[in-house]
């Protein structure tokens, strides 16, 4: 009795379990070890031999300049992630979670651009930063218009000679910004729902002992929210890294380079110039590079179930 | 809306029924089915393409066509995956040169000589563009169209001004300045997509170094930190201030724009410019000069890139694909394209429309006269290779004091791309 019930038991975790796995397996185990094995050759694509060169590709990554900006930019995209959208999102979800006039109207606006994919905000946001008749020179000129009407010397066809997309020093931090305009709605979102499940008792201890509005958020609440604050900060670099599409579809990485990310350029590089064994090898860095951050987040969630 | 009731559904799903079965009747009456995709996508590319396939049908009622159009830069990536699947398109758009060489080497595309022979084709087309189909011989390609490039031009603008349409590079300097004095963008231009300013790259080195060095530095047998190149660049650096502000934001459509609205003078275009120009002001605005001389002794060439259809060697359906191929290659198919295209056949008409004569203008002043064509920096050179040279050209564009640094970057990429 007791052997047939178990040997059901394995046989419904087998099928629950089974088909995901397989195709867990298929889609992801798979190609990652494909892809590692790739990036030792110099396959085009259509070969029908691989080419196998060994560690070649990695260190010709290690002497290319692209490499080295698209590297430094990630960077620069995690350090704006974790940064700003953060505390942005944290300080609506703050003000959204008091019952104020039009909260839920804000927090809609506030997580539309969330609905939205980075292909969309991408174009989107390529024509506000046009330079001729985007939305952001049009409203500078605008600004500075009424400024001249008040005496002040300015010339307001001025902004329509900036080239967010095109100056290679604001091209970064212009797809930054259209990155963080969706993000903050995602962190506000977790922050949000964060601060439902806080205890109100906690804090309304606080308040007895005189805690009042930024010591309060500083000592009780902020404390409070520290795994919400994991999640959001772990989600953000993953998203920060394999940051792709927005930047594919707004400049390509270019001009020259200037707002290359890795993703952007493994996908150039395998899919524009038929190198798959370098892009493979891009795509093996960028892999081990977001392990570490996958890695702290999974442990956290681990924790966090084991302790429930 | 009132719900649906019971009889009502029935009637629904029971015509939907009647409606699958009648077009699957109609799909039956044609025996046989090629697939062809095509990157003509947009605006009257796609509608010429169309019209092209339309009427093969109605000649060949047995062959029904499956038909899809893929943008531009997705097609080239998408290319490789089709040709080396087991069930490819069978026809497909493709570019003359070394393009398709890189394919036809690699045995991925269908030898196609035999309707080359059997239509008698070989009569038929230029031997500039007979070369640009072939592989060591053999014929894996049915050439369409050319793009002719020129510097087009407002003329409104240069008769405002007392211009003349320049024919050496010391006048066209000048011309440039005057421009810039009156106030207009003399030279427009997109780099958004790098490749546009590869077409001044080219068009300097064919004029400077002529198109032997051209060709061989295309091929990787020469150096890009010889003083051939960095002479293109010295020339290039001239004119540098007169090309359109913020160009890195724009695409190449986008530039065009600037011309059409008559806020910059001139642009190194393809003709596929006569295309988005509003027709009805096509002849009276617009005028085009090839690219002025630097260097008399060197024999003139222009850019002149080839598209067609080529078979993919994995092809399902070859005997109705290639009565398709002949079919494109026939005047009544290519005649539908006279309107915008440079037509492969010399024996089309062009149209007597506004675009149509344009385009004859072009053919006669523009490809005629020139020695030696060439197809394109991304078509003549490496894949791997065109994408850092593009880049650096840009990067040029924009930081002209880095030109040490650009052409010792662009040597190394010679020599991680062509083996040495």
């Amino acid at each position: 009795m007791k052997d047939s019930y178990s040997y059901r038991r394995l046989t419904t975790v087998l099928i629950f379990i089974g088909l995901p796995l397989v195709l867990y397996g298929f889609w992801v185990i798979y190609p990652v070890i494909k892809t590692l094995l790739m990036s030792f050759t110099h396959w085009d694509g259509i070969s029908p031999t691989y080419n196998w060169v060994g560690v070649e590709n990695f260190g010709k990554l290690f002497k290319d300049p692209a490499f080295w900006a698209a590297l430094k930019n990630n960077i620069l995209w995690i350090v704006a992630f974790i940064t700003i959208p953060t505390s942005i999102g944290l300080a609506i979800a703050m003000v959204l979670n008091e019952n104020i006039r039009f909260s839920r109207f804000l927090k809609i606006c506030y997580y539309l651009p969330m609905v939205l994919s980075f292909a969309v905000v991408g174009l989107v946001w390529s024509w506000i930063y046009h330079p001729a008749s985007g939305l952001l020179n049009s409203t500078l000129s605008g600004f500075l218009r009424a400024l001249a009407a008040l005496g002040a010397k300015v010339d307001p066809e001025a902004p329509f000679r900036i080239g967010w997309l095109s100056n290679p020093r604001l091209v970064l931090w212009a797809i930054i910004g259209a990155g963080i305009w969706r993000q903050v709605g995602y962190v506000m979102i977790l922050y949000l729902s964060g601060l439902k499940t806080l205890n109100p008792n906690v804090i309304e201890a606080g308040r007895v002992d005189g805690a009042e509005g930024w010591t309060l958020f500083r000592h009780i609440i902020f404390p409070m929210l520290a795994p919400v604050t994991t999640i959001v900060v772990v989600l953000t670099i993953i998203d920060a890294l394999r940051v792709f599409d927005i930047v594919y579809v707004m400049t390509r990485g270019g001009p020259f380079h200037s707002s290359e990310v890795l993703a952007n350029y493994m996908y150039i590089q395998s899919f524009h110039n038929y190198r798959w064994g370098y892009g493979s090898a891009i795509g093996v860095i960028l892999f081990l590079i977001s392990l570490v951050f996958i890695w702290i987040y999974l442990r956290r969630i681990v924790k966090e179930e084991q302790a429930e | 809306m009132s719900k649906v009731t019971k009889r009502q559904g029935f009637g629904i799903v029971f015509l939907a029924f009647a409606i699958m079965l009648a077009a699957s009747v109609l799909a039956f009456a044609a025996s046989e089915k090629i697939s062809y995709n095509s990157y003509m996508s947009g605006g009257v590319w796609e509608a010429k393409d169309n019209q092209i396939v339309q009427l093969f049908t109605e000649n060949n009622p047995d062959i029904q066509v499956e038909h899809s159009v893929v943008t531009h830069e997705d097609f080239k990536n998408l290319l490789r995956v089709w040709l080396v699947s087991s069930a490819p398109p069978d026809v497909l758009t493709w570019f003359g040169g070394e393009r398709l060489r890189y394919f036809a080497e690699k045995g991925l595309i269908a030898d196609i000589g035999g309707i080359w022979t059997e239509y008698g084709l070989d009569q038929v087309f230029s031997e500039g563009i007979k070369d640009a189909c072939k592989d060591q011989g053999n014929y894996y390609f049915i050439p369409l169209s050319e793009d002719v490039w020129a510097v087009f031009y407002r003329t409104d603008i240069f008769e405002e001004l007392g211009l003349t349409p320049p024919q050496t590079w010391d006048q066209f300097v000048e011309v440039c300045a005057a421009i810039d004095e009156a106030g207009y963008v003399p030279l427009s231009i997109g780099t958004r997509y790098n490749w546009t300013a590869a077409a001044w790259f080219d068009y300097l080195d064919l004029r400077i170094n002529g198109p032997e060095f051209h060709l061989r530095l295309m091929s990787g047998e020469a150096r890009y930190d010889s003083p051939e190149v960095r002479k293109v660049f010295e020339y290039w650096k001239q004119i540098l201030p007169y090309f359109l502000s913020n160009h890195t934001s724009y695409s190449g459509d986008q530039s065009t724009d600037f011309v059409i609205r008559g806020k910059a003078a001139m642009i190194l275009q393809g003709n596929w410019i006569t295309e988005s120009y509003p027709a009805e002001r096509l002849e009276t605005e617009l005028g085009f000069f090839p690219f002025p001389t630097i260097d008399p002794d060197v024999p003139l060439s222009e850019e002149v890139p080839i598209d067609g259809y080529l078979m993919a060697s994995n092809a399902l359906n070859r005997e109705p694909a290639g009565r398709f191929l002949a079919f494109l290659a026939s005047r009544e198919a290519q005649q539908i394209v006279a309107d915008y295209d440079v037509v492969a056949r010399p024996d089309v008409t062009y149209p007597d429309t506004p675009s149509g004569r344009f385009t004859r203008r072009l053919v006669e002043e523009v490809v005629e006269p020139a020695e030696y064509v060439t197809q394109f920096y991304d078509r003549d050179t490496t894949p791997p290779m065109a994408e850092t040279g593009m880049n650096y050209f840009v990067k040029f564009m924009v930081y002209p004091d880095q030109l040490d640094d650009i052409l010792e970057d662009l040597e190394k990429a010679r020599q991680e791309n062509f083996g040495e």
